[in-house]
């Protein structure tokens, strides 16, 4: 009797336990799928976030290259070839001589206006980075401002950069654009110069001006420093890191490692 | 009915194990390979024993047990090295596991003057899986992946071993301390809860191999991950 007592209460036990055992399984692949849903949402938003920030990229690139156009119509191309038409406007017939210097001034100013156009024409391609390159998208972008004749430009790369998505090539070259702007409107430089390289699978840009620099902690904590907080978010989207060293009156090194 | 759970249905369980691991053969894996000859081993071991048992070849097969912990221990080992946990536990793992297998040989080659059998070594073994099951898991839920857990063999193995000997753990460590307990003056009644136990851990392992098999099954037909 005491056996069989002892059977029972063995087997009422082991079934309990191998009870919950088998809920112990369930409740962890419960858990592990509801996991996975929250991974699924979060990679979703990660995904949507993305896709808003090329967009909004491909629209800043075009408003860009629309004001570097008009920039450069309106100072550059627009005052030679008003030059130009003064010039031809004020030929005498009577003074053959004087007449031949200016059309020869005329045709040079006509000559220059047009090899301007084409590298206009040029930096509108800036926007299909992924039919002309980084390097030559930013190339292209350092010409423009090398045409305002402010700016000492050095430029040099690597033939060879790291393999980086077309999208991703978008994004680095509006965080380049936009750092140039940066140089541009806030910098008070003379010179910058631009290195893209390749190094252990990882393409580095670096653009350094002598401009007057800043307070990198300052920026970081001012509510002002959207840009500059616009394109560390932008960095981190491509998987990129974005190094930046200033000091006041120091001038500025920014640091773009794209990987592969 | 109850010769049959107590004797016939631990090889019957590591036959259909064995079937199991054949869906998922695969020469390029060493999980795999090593679940399918660790299978294979077990029938026959399993069979051997009960053999032994049933034709009256001889009254102690303990032999074959201490040689099945042996296999167990090692096939535990590839197991562990080929799923992702924690390394330092891992080493851990093995260093334990090792140690129980050279225990197992040592009782092995004492075997004969022991009429019943050490289910200590049983006993670390489950131990061993039920830490590797808990690190398993928490590797898990640390890395999410896409993929269904449920689809994929490693889940399906972990939950083998670990619903075989999350309650061997228990049933092996009563059985160990009766059979110290009969060994020097047991009675009557102990010695068939020792032959119940032994029948329990029969009805589990039968239960774990049909859930191991019917996963695998899908899994094969579903051509998943193994």
């Amino acid at each position: 009797m005491d056996s069989l007592s002892e059977e029972i209460t063995l087997l009422i036990i082991a079934t309990g336990f191998v009870t919950i055992i088998i809920i112990s399984i369930i409740i962890v692949v419960v858990v592990y799928q509801r996991k996975q849903q929250l991974l699924l949402k979060e990679q979703e938003h990660e995904r949507n976030l993305f896709s808003q920030t090329l967009l909004q990229t491909q629209i800043e690139i075009q408003e860009q290259t629309l004001t570097n156009i008009s920039q450069e119509l309106h100072d550059n191309i627009g005052q030679t070839l008003s030059v130009a038409k003064l010039n031809l406007s004020t030929i005498k017939m009577e003074n053959a001589e004087e007449s031949l210097q200016k059309i020869n001034t005329s045709k040079q100013l006509i000559t220059e206006s047009l090899t301007n156009i084409r590298d206009l024409a040029k930096s509108m391609l800036g926007e299909k980075i992924a039919e002309i390159g980084l390097q030559q998208a930013v190339q292209n972008e350092l010409k423009i401002l090398e045409h305002t004749g402010l700016y000492q430009i050095s430029f040099s790369t690597d033939k060879a950069v790291a393999n980086i998505c077309a999208q991703h090539e978008l994004i680095a070259f509006r965080i380049v654009q936009e750092t140039l702007h940066n140089i541009v409107k806030h910098a008070e430089a003379t010179k910058i110069d631009v290195d893209i390289n390749n190094v252990s699978q990882q393409t580095i840009i670096t653009i350094t001006d002598n401009g007057k620099g800043f307070n990198i902690d300052e920026l970081k904590e001012n509510s002002t420093g959207i840009g500059f907080k616009n394109m560390i978010s932008r960095a981190a989207l491509i998987n990129a890191e974005l190094q930046i060293n200033s000091t006041v009156l120091g001038g500025t090194k920014t640091i773009l490692l794209l990987k592969e | 009915m109850f010769t049959i759970i107590t004797n016939w249905l631990e090889p019957f369980s590591y036959l259909l194990f064995f079937i199991a691991n054949i869906f998922i053969f695969n020469k390029s894996s060493v999980k795999s390979m090593a679940l399918f000859y660790y299978s294979g081993i077990a029938t026959v071991l399993m069979c051997a024993a009960s053999g032994c048992v049933a034709f009256q070849l001889t009254t102690n097969n303990i032999f074959f047990y201490y040689l099945f912990e042996i296999a167990t221990s090692f096939v535990l080992i590839v197991i562990i090295k080929n799923i992702s946990i924690n390394k330092t536990i891992k080493k851990l793992l093995f260093f334990i596991l090792l140690l129980n297998a050279f225990y197992s040989i040592y009782l092995l080659a004492i075997f004969s003057s022991i009429s019943l059998f050490n289910s200590l070594g049983a006993v670390v073994i489950s131990f061993c899986v039920m830490v590797m099951t808990l690190f398993y898991f928490i590797q898990k839920f640390k890395k999410v992946e896409l993929t269904k857990i449920y689809h994929t063999l490693d889940f399906w193995v972990i939950v083998r071993f670990f619903f075989l000997h999350c309650t061997n753990f228990f049933i092996l460590l009563y059985y160990y301390y009766l059979t110290k307990k009969i060994y020097p003056n047991g009675s009557y009644n102990d010695a068939v809860i020792v032959t119940n136990l032994w029948g329990l851990h029969n009805i589990v392992l039968f239960i774990s191999s049909l859930i191991y098999m019917q996963s695998l099954w899908i899994l094969y037909q579903k051509k998943l991950h193994y």
